[in-house]
């Protein structure tokens, strides 16, 4: 230790010169390591996707609710931030809409095949489209009475092996950047465990694949898959395509071996 | 003893040396340091929002604000870790660590909001609490790859909050110096929990190497500058070279120390500053009774012993601060054979007065 160094006291002194000029130079130091650091952290970053959420943004939309595979609105009205004709419903927050559609189904009967006009968020990406019901039972504006119509038949089952990824698909397709992933994984494991879809994203030639995954029976599954939400995962069963998504039904079981 | 100028009842060390407590006690110096900090912290906050902006215009304000914060609060943690050790290697160094504890809570603010928008995005809104949902919802806890990392920077937060909530003066006193500073030396368990986050979290998305090579460049900075510090630390502790009785010890010659400064001798668990001035010589406890500040690297300014830590002051004669303060230190006897300083090891209670030595023209008593 240099004791000719001029002494600081921090209470009394100004700084000594000596000491003003080496702070100086670790001041200038310590920006320039930000700086730099700054601009590696951020180059380096994974691109995120141009999936939208609309937050606030409520559309009216009106449609025809299926509730199969899981509730989708086929719409014939559009809206700018719709972007395909078979909008899957989801609720507010971690939720999906099973308590929602419950509720407005004790007012209005059965609901599945009805037309009817919705209020929601719009969240939309990668050619799929989704509606937040942000209203909760509210989000139902209308009924119309016109006769039900029988549900649209799924297209033939085929016997798959896919290797990806369950997201939940209101972040993946919405606010979230990323919505999947480790970062994103408690996420959603909580939206997968709050009832909103379950999707399984794979990848070939044509782009990404989004299908819907239910059980053996085409029951929802959801509780089975929570421990295997964002992580690199294979599975086999039956796909198909209903009411414009596709589906995937497997057996939960082959994700614990 | 003769001071002159000492502002023994300027408000600032009347706080400093607890004898009434403000919420914070601003001073010139504190204004600047918390200045060139906030400067620091807001330009490398605005510059990081808008390279996201550029290179990533798709980003979320919330996932910038995420990631702005916690990288900010990263860096700080650096420069905070750093400080210790560098002022231990050159004293130039000491206005960094003289408010050190407003960089430590600045730290903790930041790292607080990428905790709150955290739970806020990933954990609210769900079927259970966001809190239940923090330690649950990932139950890999026997995976590094899938670890839920979110709990290891809760933990880490929870340790920043409680040093940010005890860095006031108020708070040293009141749990006394050993377990505050045990508190305060958690910070390198949490330094290590945010590693941890870091790789089981943001790294296992992120692929690059550069993340890597980044947190490796800090570490490695941040503990060889520790042990560098320590080495020569050592190095400057004097060993025993020779024994009179049990207790008492050679030191060094007179020559050895300079005017108004110390050598520092450390035997068993004793640390001891041996002060020359005015002629003559003074033993006393090393350790700082403020934060265990390293007395023997302060000076004599206006007659006392002065940390160089925070500036707390002592009498060399007797370790104690002088009135109306009450810290004491424990002091030491000595002994002068010819120009040869020999100790006492065995210490006096704090604040027992011992003649001090005179150094003669000839250089013995
Ligand atoms: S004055 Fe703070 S440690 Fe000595």
């Amino acid at each position: 230790m240099d004791r000719d160094k001029e002494f600081y006291i921090g209470w009394r002194d100004k700084t000594p010169s000596s000491s003003r000029n080496l702070i100086k130079m670790f001041i200038l130091a310590i920006f320039t390591i930000g700086i730099i650091s700054s601009v590696l952290i951020v180059y380096f970053q994974k691109p995120f996707n141009q999936h939208q959420f609309t937050f606030g943004n409520l559309a009216e939309v009106e449609g025809i609710l299926h509730k199969f595979p899981k509730p989708i609105l086929e719409i014939n009205s559009g809206d700018a931030n719709i972007e395909s004709k078979y909008v899957l419903l989801v609720g507010y927050g971690k939720f999906g809409t099973d308590g929602i559609i419950a509720e407005m189904e004790k007012e209005n009967g059965d609901l599945a095949g009805k037309r009817i006009k919705l209020i929601g968020s719009p969240i939309k990406g990668d050619g799929k489209s989704l509606l937040e019901l942000s209203k909760k039972k509210e989000s139902l504006l209308q009924v119309y009475d016109d006769t039900t119509l029988s549900p649209n038949s799924p297209s033939p089952k085929i016997n798959v092996t896919l290797s990806g990824e369950i997201i939940d698909p209101k972040c993946y397709f919405g606010v979230m950047k990323p919505g999947e992933g480790k970062i994103h994984k408690s996420c959603a494991i909580r939206c997968i465990s709050g009832g909103i879809p379950a999707v399984f994203k794979s990848a070939d030639s044509m782009g990404f694949k989004y299908s819907i995954i239910l059980g053996e029976n085409g029951e929802g599954i959801n509780e089975k898959l929570l421990d295997y939400v964002a992580e690199k995962v294979t599975i086999s069963g039956f796909a198909y395509t209903a009411n414009g998504w596709d589906v995937i039904q497997i057996d939960p079981k082959q994700l614990d071996q | 003893m003769v001071i002159i100028g000492n502002p023994f009842f300027n408000n600032n060390i009347n706080v400093l040396m607890g004898i009434n407590y403000n919420a914070v006690q601003w001073n010139k110096n504190k204004k600047t340091y918390d200045i060139i900090l906030w400067v620091f912290i807001l330009f490398i906050m605005a510059f990081m929002m808008s390279l996201q902006v550029i290179f990533h215009p798709t980003i979320t304000l919330e996932t910038s604000i995420i990631r702005t914060t916690a990288i900010t609060a990263f860096l700080l943690l650096h420069i905070i870790l750093m400080i210790g050790p560098l002022c231990r290697l050159d004293q130039r160094f000491l206005p960094l660590l003289y408010n050190r504890r407003h960089l430590g809570v600045s730290m903790f603010f930041l790292a607080l909001i990428h905790g709150l928008f955290c739970i806020i995005q990933f954990h609210s809104l769900g079927d259970v609490s966001p809190l239940v949902s923090l330690f649950t919802s990932n139950g890999d806890y026997d995976s590094f790859s899938d670890f839920p990392f979110q709990v290891l920077g809760f933990l880490a937060l929870i340790i920043l909050f409680i040093m940010a909530a005890t860095s006031h003066d108020f708070w040293l006193k009141n749990l006394g110096p050993h377990m505050w500073k045990f508190l305060h030396m958690m910070v390198y368990f949490a330094y290590i929990l945010i590693i941890v986050h870091i790789l089981t979290g943001a790294l296992q998305y992120e692929s690059n190497s550069i993340y890597v090579l980044l947190i490796a460049v800090g570490f490695v900075s941040i503990s060889s500058l520790h042990l560098y510090a320590g080495i020569k630390a050592n190095k400057t502790d004097l060993t025993i070279v020779n024994s009179h009785n049990k207790s008492l010890h050679f030191v060094c010659t007179v020559e050895e120390i300079q005017d108004d400064c110390a050598k520092t001798f450390s035997y068993n668990n004793e640390d001891i500053a041996i002060f020359k001035y005015n002629d003559q010589l003074s033993a006393v406890s090393n350790i700082c009774k403020h934060q265990m500040g390293p007395l023997g690297e302060g000076k004599i300014i206006d007659g006392c012993i002065t940390c160089p830590w925070h500036g707390y002051q002592y009498l060399p004669e007797n370790g104690q601060s002088p009135p109306p303060f009450n810290e004491k230190i424990k002091t030491y006897q000595l002994m002068l054979i010819e120009n040869q300083i020999w100790v006492d090891v065995i210490p006096r209670p704090e604040g027992t007065t011992i003649t001090p030595v005179k150094i003669l023209q000839d250089g013995s008593r």
